[in-house]
């Protein structure tokens, strides 16, 4: 193989292994169990970004979802449990910033509407089926015959 | 007659779903309704932007219906509602109380003199953001009306243009000022 194209070729696999690098900002803290670890990403991944289009906190790089971050893991250094956190969070940024909203009268039909579509959708086809007309008695032999022969006649 | 109407069923769920998008064009998917709407403004210990050595708490905001406007030198539309905040607090005396959030105090004082002046009566230098935190601010410039009782009842997330004034702000304000209760407001 030439230079150029052995040049080209590691050229291209290097460029290919830098594409997969990532350098966004990494917020690092520190944890002392892997178990606080955890409860931190899973508390940061139910938790939306209010600014972003649906992004959680795990996955966004804004700032407000890194100053959320921080007062997430802040609050659990204090001591707070997941609905202290979760409550603290809501109380400030409304339902919206919470991927699990509260079963209340007001969030009924985002959590009941698909089953009761579904059971609607069921209900519907059920009762179409038994609106069919019934299977009619078989032909007799005289019958028969006579539909055989008008099948015979179309072909 | 049963079956026309279970026919209809479909089209019918068609136009209500329909209707109800239509009501929502136009409306910014990323404006949420604020959750500290009703509820009195934050406590907070922060110094004042322009006087540093002086610490200001909720004692020291006006007694009167007031503006709270959330702002940074960092933020691009906050340049562009300068203006328009000048005009209100130097033509129509409305009080403004200026959050400077997450920002710098030289990189502020430069804004301030950079766009003509300082429409503020107080700034409270929101250094680390924990008062926007708690106010719910997601971004700026937000401005939120506060009335005689140091509640919150109105919560803009976006510029104060002219017409957003005359269409939004006033009408509420105006309200507040009365101190009567309003569709106008948010609360």
């Amino acid at each position: 193989m030439s230079v150029l194209s052995r040049l080209t070729q590691v050229l291209s696999v290097l460029l290919l292994v830098l594409a997969t690098q990532a350098w966004a900002a990494i917020d690092v803290y520190q944890f002392k169990t892997p178990e606080e670890e955890a409860r931190f990403q899973s508390l940061i991944s139910e938790l939306r970004c209010p600014k972003c289009q649906n992004q959680n906190l795990a996955g966004s790089d804004a700032g407000i979802a890194h100053d959320l971050k921080t007062r997430t893991y802040q609050l659990m250094k204090e001591g707070k449990s997941d609905n202290e956190i979760r409550q603290y969070m809501i109380d400030r940024y409304g339902e919206f910033i919470t991927y699990k909203p509260a079963v209340k009268s007001s969030t009924w039909l985002l959590w009941f509407g698909p089953f009761v579509l579904l059971v609607l959708v069921a209900v519907i086809l059920i009762w179409r089926h038994r609106q069919q007309p019934t299977v009619t008695a078989p032909l007799n032999p005289e019958e028969q015959a006579r539909l055989a022969a008008l099948l015979k006649r179309t072909d | 007659m049963n079956k026309k109407l279970l026919l209809a069923l479909p089209l019918l769920a068609f136009l209500v779903l329909a209707g109800i998008l239509f009501s929502r064009l136009g409306s910014n998917p990323q404006e949420l309704p604020s959750a500290r709407l009703g509820k009195p403004l934050p406590s907070f210990q922060l110094h004042a932007l322009l006087a540093p050595n002086q610490v200001l708490t909720n004692a020291d905001l006006p007694k009167q219906p007031f503006l709270l406007n959330v702002w940074a030198s960092w933020c691009p539309s906050c340049a562009e509602e300068h203006q328009a905040l000048m005009a209100l607090s130097k033509e129509q005396q409305v009080v403004i109380v200026g959050v400077n959030y997450k920002d710098e105090p030289a990189a502020a004082q430069a804004f301030l003199t950079k766009h003509g002046g300082n429409p503020y009566q107080q700034i409270i230098a929101d250094v680390d953001g924990n008062l926007g935190l708690d106010l719910g601010v997601y971004g700026a410039p937000e401005t939120y009306i506060v009335d005689q009782q140091g509640h919150i009842r109105y919560r803009l997330a976006g510029v104060v243009a002219p017409e957003v004034w005359q269409q939004q702000l006033w009408p509420c304000y105006q309200a507040v000022l009365q101190q009567r209760e309003s569709a106008a407001c948010q609360f």
